[in-house]
This record gives C-alpha cells, sequence and structure tokens, in this order.
C-alpha cells in the first residue's frame, strides 16, 4: 500500500515537473517570436490579430453555448382566432426548420393578465413554460422577481442588432443591466371614424383631443341626439395615460415609476372632468361596464356612433366590416390635448429562467430569434395587424406591399415617434386596479365626482407605494 | 253547473296561458341562442333584432370548426366525463351502501368529512391541487381534470338516502338466499336506484361538461383542454364579440346536455318524487 501511494506520488510529481517543463517551454517559444516582432509592423500587427483572436475566442468561449439536443419548449401565448392561426403557422414553421431538434409547443394561456398569474403560479410549482408573452404591467414584475432570463449573451453571440428595433418599443427590454424581453405584438391607440358620416356633417378628422370634443358636439346635435360622437374605453394605461401626458404630466406614475405623477397637477382630475362632461351631455359614448369595446364597435357599424378609441391591432378587423357596409372607414391617430399621440400597448416576449435549463434556455432563445428575422416580424405585423417591431422589417417587399395596399396601415406606424410606454413599476398591476375602480365609479356609475376620485387615488396610492 | 264550467273553462285557460308563458320564458333564450348562430354578424348587432334571420347562414359554425380544433377539444371532453362518471359508479356504490346499510363506530363522523366535501369550494383547494399534480409532473395529462372528480360526495349522499329506503326485509332474504354483499348491492341495491343513478350521472356529466374555472387552472398546454376552453375562445375570434360565431359555439356546447336532459328528465323527477313521498 505504501509502496503504491509512493509511487502514485511519483507520478504526480512527474506530470506537475513536466506539465510546467512544457508552459516553459511555451513561454520561451512565443517570447524570441514576440521580440522579433518588435522590430516590424508588419509582425506588429500580425500579434495585434493575434491577440484579437485569442480575445474573441476567449469572448466566444464565454458565450452561452447552442442547444446539444432535441428539446421541448412551452410557448404560452394570448393570441385567439386568427392571431392564434398566425402563431401556430409560425410555430410550425420553426419546428420543421430549425436544426437543433427543437419543438416549440404553442398554449392560448389567456389574455395578459390571465397569462402573468397562470405563469407565476406555474414557476412556483416548479413547472413553468418557457417563452410567454407579457405586457408593461407583467415585465416589471417578473423580471424584479429574477423569474426572467437575461438574454444579453445570446444576443451578442448571435449579433441581433438591438438598435433595429423600434426605438420607442425599448423601455420594457432592459431590467437594470440585461435584456429580458423584446418587443413582439405592440400596437397605438387610433380613432376609428365612420367618414361617410363625417362628410356628410361636413367634418373633418380631429388633429387634437378639443378638436374631437368639437366635433363630437356637432355630430350629436346634427343627428338631434340620436348619435354620440365618440367613445373611449377604460384603459388607463393605454388612452387615457396618453391624455394625462398631453397635459404635460409624466404619465399616470413618475418617469421612474416610484409613485403616482398626475394626481396633484390637476391632469387626472381633468381628463376625468372632461370626459364625464362629454357622457353627460351625451355627446361621447357612455362606456358599459361589461363587453364596452364589443357594444362600441356594433354602435359604429350601425352608424350610432362618430368615432371610437381602439387598438392598431383591431385595423383588419374594422376594414373588413366596413366593406360589409354603406359607411366608409376613416382612421387617424389619437387625438390628445394640444395633438396627436398615444401609449404604446401590446406585449412583448420573454424567456423564463426559473426551473428551467441552460439547454431549455438556449433552446427558447433560437425561437425568440426565429420571431424577430425580418419575414417573420412582417409576417405578424401583416397577418395580425400589430405594428413592425424592427425598422428594417419595414423594408421587406411583404410588408410595403401591404402599405402600398392600404395606407391606414401605415398611420399607425407613423405615430409611433408621437407615442411612449408606461413608466416601469412593479405596482402598476396593483395600482391599475383602483384606477379602474376611480374611473368606474366617475364614468359609469356616476357615483364620484373626478375630485373625490383623485382624492381616493391619492388614498391608495399611499398604501401601494409605500 | 254553468257557472262551474265557465270556472273550469277559465281556470284552464289562465293555468295554460301561464304554463306557455313559463315555457317561453325558458325556451326563449334557447331559441334566440339557435337563431342568432344562423345570423349574420351585421344582422346579429341590427337594432331593432330579428326574431327570424332574414337570411340563414351557416357562417358562425364554419367560423368555430374553421378557427379551432373542434374535434380534440370534444374529445378530450369526453374522455375526461366518461372517466369521471366511470370512476364515481366504482366509489359511489360501495360508500353509499357502506353509510346506508352498516352502523359502525364513527360512521357519522366519516359520514359527515364526506358531506364536508360539499362545503368546500374548489377554489379553495385548486392552488394545493395544482403543486401536487405540477411536482407529479401531470399537468400535460388529462389526469388533473379527472382525478380529483373521482368521489363524488353529492352522489354518495343521494345514494345513501336511496339505499336507506331500501326495505330491510328484502336485504335479509337475499341474504337468507346466501347472496354476498357485492351480489346485494349489484342486483338489487342498483337496479332500485337506477332514478337516483342517471340523476347522479346527468347532474355529474352536466357539471363537469360545463367546468370551466377547474380546467382553466389545470391545463398548461392546449392538447388537454376540454371544450368549455375552447368557447372561451370564440370570444376573441375575430376580434371582439361576434355573436352568431359565440352563439354557434354555444349551440355546439349545450347540444349534447339538452338531448341527454331530454331522454334523461323523466328518471330525475321520478328519483326526486320518490323520496318526496316517502
Amino acid at each position: 500500500m505504501r509502496f503504491t501511494w509512493k509511487r502514485m506520488a511519483a507520478l504526480g510529481m512527474s506530470m506537475v515537473l513536466l506539465g510546467s517543463m512544457a508552459a516553459c517551454g511555451k513561454e520561451e517559444a512565443a517570447a524570441p517570436g514576440a521580440a522579433a516582432q518588435s522590430g516590424s509592423e508588419a509582425k506588429e500587427t500580425e500579434t495585434e490579430t493575434k491577440a484579437g483572436e485569442r480575445e474573441e475566442s476567449k469572448e466566444q468561449e464565454s458565450r452561452p453555448p447552442h442547444p446539444s439536443g432535441p428539446v421541448t419548449i412551452q410557448l404560452w401565448h394570448g393570441n385567439s382566432g386568427v392571431n392564434e392561426e398566425y402563431i401556430l403557422s409560425v410555430v410550425d414553421d420553426f419546428n420543421k426548420t430549425n436544426g437543433y431538434g427543437i419543438t416549440v409547443e404553442a398554449t392560448y394561456a389567456g389574455k395578459y393578465p390571465e397569462i402573468l398569474s397562470k405563469t407565476s403560479t406555474a414557476i412556483a410549482s416548479g413547472d413553468a413554460p418557457h417563452i410567454i408573452m407579457m405586457s408593461s404591467t407583467g415585465i416589471p414584475m417578473m423580471a424584479e422577481t429574477g423569474a426572467l432570463a437575461d438574454m444579453s449573451e445570446y444576443i451578442a453571440r448571435d449579433g441581433l442588432d438591438m438598435d433595429n428595433f423600434v426605438s420607442s418599443m425599448l423601455d420594457f427590454c432592459y431590467y437594470q443591466d440585461q435584456i429580458v424581453t423584446l418587443p413582439y405584438q405592440r400596437s397605438v391607440p387610433i380613432l376609428y371614424y365612420n367618414k361617410t358620416m363625417f362628410d356628410e356633417f361636413g367634418l373633418k378628422a380631429p388633429e387634437s383631443f378639443e378638436d374631437l370634443t368639437q366635433i363630437s358636439k356637432a355630430i350629436y346635435e346634427k343627428s338631434e341626439g340620436k348619435t354620440a360622437g365618440a367613445g373611449f374605453l377604460i384603459d388607463m394605461f393605454f388612452y387615457q395615460e396618453a391624455l394625462i401626458r398631453s397635459l404635460g404630466a409624466d404619465g399616470i406614475l413618475a418617469a421612474d415609476g416610484s409613485g403616482p405623477a398626475c394626481l396633484d397637477d390637476g391632469s387626472m382630475e381633468r381628463v376625468l372632468k372632461d370626459w364625464r362632461e362629454g357622457i353627460e351631455a351625451g355627446y361621447f359614448c357612455k362606456v358599459e361596464v361589461t363587453n364596452t369595446s364589443s357594444i362600441m364597435k356594433e354602435d359604429l357599424y350601425n352608424g350610432e356612433l362618430g368615432a371610437m378609441l381602439s387598438t392598431s391591432g383591431n385595423l383588419g378587423n374594422f376594414t373588413e366590416q366596413f366593406e360589409s357596409l354603406d359607411y366608409e372607414l376613416g382612421v387617424c391617430a389619437m387625438p390628445v390635448y394640444g395633438g396627436l399621440g398615444g401609449n404604446i400597448g401590446g406585449g412583448n416576449l420573454g424567456i423564463i429562467a426559473s426551473g428551467h435549463s441552460e439547454d431549455e434556455i438556449g433552446a427558447s432563445w433560437e425561437f425568440m430569434k426565429f420571431m424577430m428575422e425580418d419575414q417573420q416580424v412582417a409576417k405578424c405585423a401583416i397577418e395580425t395587424g400589430y405594428l413592425p417591431v424592427t425598422y428594417s422589417s419595414t423594408k421587406t417587399d411583404a410588408l410595403k406591399a401591404q402599405w402600398e395596399a392600404n395606407p391606414n396601415y401605415r398611420i399607425a406606424f407613423d405615430i409611433l415617434d408621437q407615442c411612449s410606454e408606461s413608466s416601469w413599476c412593479v405596482y402598476q398591476n396593483e395600482y391599475e386596479s383602483y384606477l379602474k375602480q376611480a374611473a368606474s365609479y366617475v364614468i359609469q356609475d356616476f357615483s364620484w365626482t373626478p375630485e373625490e376620485a383623485v382624492e381616493y387615488l391619492k388614498e391608495q396610492a399611499k398604501i401601494v407605494f409605500q | 253547473m254553468r257557472r262551474y264550467q265557465v270556472k273550469k273553462i277559465l281556470t284552464g285557460s289562465v293555468s295554460g296561458i301561464l304554463k306557455v308563458m313559463l315555457c317561453l320564458f325558458f325556451a326563449f333564450p334557447f331559441y334566440w341562442m339557435i337563431i342568432t348562430s344562423l345570423k349574420s354578424y351585421m344582422e346579429s348587432i341590427r337594432y331593432p333584432p330579428t326574431l327570424w334571420p332574414k337570411e340563414l347562414t351557416l357562417e358562425g359554425y364554419l367560423t368555430v370548426f374553421r378557427g379551432l380544433d373542434v374535434g380534440m377539444y370534444l374529445k378530450n371532453s369526453v374522455i375526461i366525463i366518461i372517466c369521471i362518471i366511470m370512476m364515481q359508479v366504482v366509489i359511489m356504490v360501495p360508500a353509499a351502501y357502506g353509510f346506508a346499510r352498516y352502523s359502525f363506530k364513527g360512521s357519522g363522523l366519516l359520514f359527515g368529512i364526506v358531506t364536508i366535501a360539499f362545503m368546500v369550494p374548489s377554489q379553495v383547494t385548486f392552488v394545493s391541487v395544482y403543486i401536487m399534480f405540477s411536482r407529479m409532473r401531470l399537468m400535460r395529462t388529462l389526469l388533473p381534470q379527472i382525478l380529483p372528480f373521482g368521489a363524488n360526495a353529492f352522489g354518495i349522499f343521494l345514494l345513501r338516502q336511496t339505499f336507506k329506503q331500501v326495505p330491510d326485509e328484502l336485504i335479509e332474504s337475499a341474504r337468507l338466499d346466501d347472496a354476498g354483499e357485492i351480489k346485494i348491492m349489484m342486483e338489487i341495491m342498483i337496479p332500485m336506484a337506477k332514478s337516483t343513478f342517471v340523476t347522479v350521472a346527468l347532474l355529474s356529466f352536466i357539471s363537469h361538461w360545463n367546468a370551466y374555472f377547474w380546467p382553466l387552472v389545470m391545463t398548461t398546454t392546449e392538447s388537454v383542454k376540454p371544450f368549455t376552453l375552447c368557447i372561451d375562445k370564440l370570444k376573441d375570434l375575430d376580434y371582439g364579440l361576434v355573436w352568431p360565431t359565440i352563439m354557434a359555439g354555444n349551440v355546439i356546447l349545450v347540444l349534447p346536455v339538452l338531448v341527454l336532459f331530454l331522454f334523461g328528465s323523466k328518471r330525475i323527477i321520478s328519483a326526486m318524487a320518490y323520496r318526496g313521498m316517502k
């Protein structure tokens, strides 16, 4: 036994000695070369190139590997109907063409709030999906709990140009020094109006909210109280925040997300007051408690409403329905106080890191990368009506052809420069429920005055943000 | 005599009118659902609404079948319901028979525990059940929608009451003829509780066919979703509430329940009436 130990120790020592000799040899071999190179510029460049190559290869070594074998990943989305058909076709294309044996299984998990709550439960139980669609309400919550994977390394490895994404859509992509989501199905609010009715009454598309108010009054009066001028839904971080911002406030929330920003400067009160005034006078459409959007659409189709705000994602549907009507559809950017504007809505895609292996995250990234290719972004915009999220996709023949055939689709993209996203705030989801409640008591129930609603929001904000 | 006849006619007419009105009151939503499913979208939102479509169209049904894999969802619903009902029968009969015909120490307490299941809503238990199935890696199967409903507390309660009404003499005479417990259960109890069986099965079928909350929570992949969740998706087909599409989906959803109710209604009435006479 002692003999064996001795032999093993000797063997070990010899190995160390041999290793160190080899290292010395390498150094010695390199040293003359280096000395020789210092005399010549060409050789200097060669050394720099070699050093650069070594650094590059080191960087490449530290970058995440590609998926090593077949893996199945779960995608939870909120697309139903034609939008689901689109996403299933994309998934099918990816499953057939990716060279790693990755299989994506797409599942409709409800709308954004449902996806968020289902994902939270799934993470807690250790059975989370790999990729999910999230809105601005959910991204901060997921990011701050550390559930989202950082895609920076993958983006660097594959050379995805972040500057190619529409700049106003990037606010919810970054968390600290990480890239946690990528824009996917984004939209802006636009005004859909009955152009035939507008022409009949000698009206033009509104250029500001003040303009829209006057137009609405004119429609209501000229139709002898039978037709409301315009209708809006309660969607505080999509429609109402754009109005609040146009009055000079940061938004509903402060830019750093630390608290409310529109309760003391009177902007929230003004928005609620103008809205309620219009509903009470009859020139703005009353807001039903359920199915509001559908009811407003029906009124618009029936000629009982002049205009309504809706997401640009509905453009295809409005266009199709108006084709079967006697009216012509008019589309313009969302009127806000003093001009046109809007908030950017819709969702981003993110990878869930919690409970997933590096291989699964790598496979999820491959799918994300596929979705961000120009052809796929253009396909998404054409088939779903959402906005293209990259600049280069707008140069594809498919998208160019669609914009040429239907210039209305371009309107939404063109106003993106005037639009912005909500502030990053982990409490947005919680605070939004109080905002909805307050707006509902003012606009639907009429039991609170705008002043009372603002006071209520101040009280709730104290609790939520403290 | 004449006055009596007038009174009789009047009473009969009033009663008849009331019955017709009541029938219309309950049947009208079904009529409206079917009629709307056969209208075009524009006609379905027209005001005043039409009681009969100006132009009959199957567009709503075509949209449902084009937009959704109806066959897969229906298949899932059917498998779930068949498995649940089979499991319930296997568990319910011996349990109800034990509670009805045996008096043993703690039987009252045990029966109390069973009835507690009535009072605990699924919203209370779903998180722990979800985590359990998730850790067992069963979320992508139909089992989370089947196993928790294997024992039907209401069925055990109803069947126990029915078994209790079977005369003791009948059972004793069967025992005298060397019939074992299983034979008594299968050949005496079950035939005598046929109406209760149909009632429990029908109520179970309706409740699980229409189940929404549990499948919504317990499914994490499309391939295991039942038909009710597919109906939910119709709300967003064509971006909004397209009534003919939604109603077409509802007709498909309601049809099996209606057919079963038409065939099973007599049984339900007799099951209830029997207990009422006792």
